[in-house]
């Protein structure tokens, strides 16, 4: 593994990020299902937009402090990023948004068959009630930037 | 990058070397992070066109006799 010293900025800012997104997921995952399982809990609109508004102000708090962090301690070197960082951030991106997409296309799919066949629909996951089509968009928000950091990272190893 | 190995070799470490440039140096002059140079040296990154005549000209030396491409699977 690449020693801390020896990554370049945007390296640094994919490991930091990679870890503060798993926490949040794993957080709001916890928040959402109570533990384990697929499927969230029963919230009232109000308990459930208490939660999706934790889960912005925690976002937004920490990816905050991460860029912040990162302008106070930049100039040490002359160039922090050049073309090998922006195609790999590139990299990064269309891996997430293929993720992304597959995980739209998972819940249009989802929710047509719970649509069409009702009741006799018997699949791992719901997103027919508003809190699971929720949870399920922000956990595929989620995964899709920790496939992000995640790609960036394993183009830096390659 | 990324797993599959180039066609294309490059001799920048001992050219640099010959010139007396640190790695740092080199990265500098050419307008890269010092990765991306030890990435190109160690062949696991072909830089663009640009970064490539960047580094010829600094080192001075051609281009070709830099980079070195291998075209045994075009044919």
């Amino acid at each position: 593994m690449t020693r801390i010293e020896e990554m370049t900025e945007p390296q640094r800012q994919s490991w930091i990020k990679i870890l503060a997104d798993g926490a949040i997921l794993i957080w709001f995952w916890n928040a959402m299902t109570g533990g384990v399982g697929l499927s969230p809990q029963n919230f009232s609109p109000a308990q459930m937009s208490g939660i999706i508004i934790k889960l912005v102000v925690i976002t937004i708090i920490l990816h905050a402090g991460i860029s912040i962090a990162f302008e106070v301690r930049k100039k040490k070197e002359r160039f922090q990023k050049d073309e090998r960082d922006i195609e790999i951030s590139r990299k990064g991106s269309q891996a997430a948004y293929g993720l992304l997409q597959l995980g739209v296309g998972f819940v249009i799919i989802t929710l047509l068959a719970q649509f069409v066949i009702g009741d006799v629909y018997q699949g791992p996951v719901s997103v027919i009630e508003p809190v699971e089509m929720v949870f399920a968009l922000c956990v595929i928000s989620y995964l899709s930037d920790l496939y992000r950091h995640a790609t960036i990272l394993w183009a830096y190893k390659a | 990058m990324g797993g599959k190995k180039s066609n294309i070799t490059n001799k920048i470490k001992r050219v640099r070397v010959l010139n007396g440039y640190s790695q740092v140096e080199l990265a500098e002059r050419v307008g890269a992070t010092r990765q991306t140079i030890i990435a190109v040296e160690a062949e696991r990154y072909a830089p663009s066109l640009e970064l490539a005549f960047r580094i010829a000209h600094v080192l001075k030396e051609p281009i070709d006799g830099l980079f070195v491409f291998d075209p045994s699977d075009l044919d």
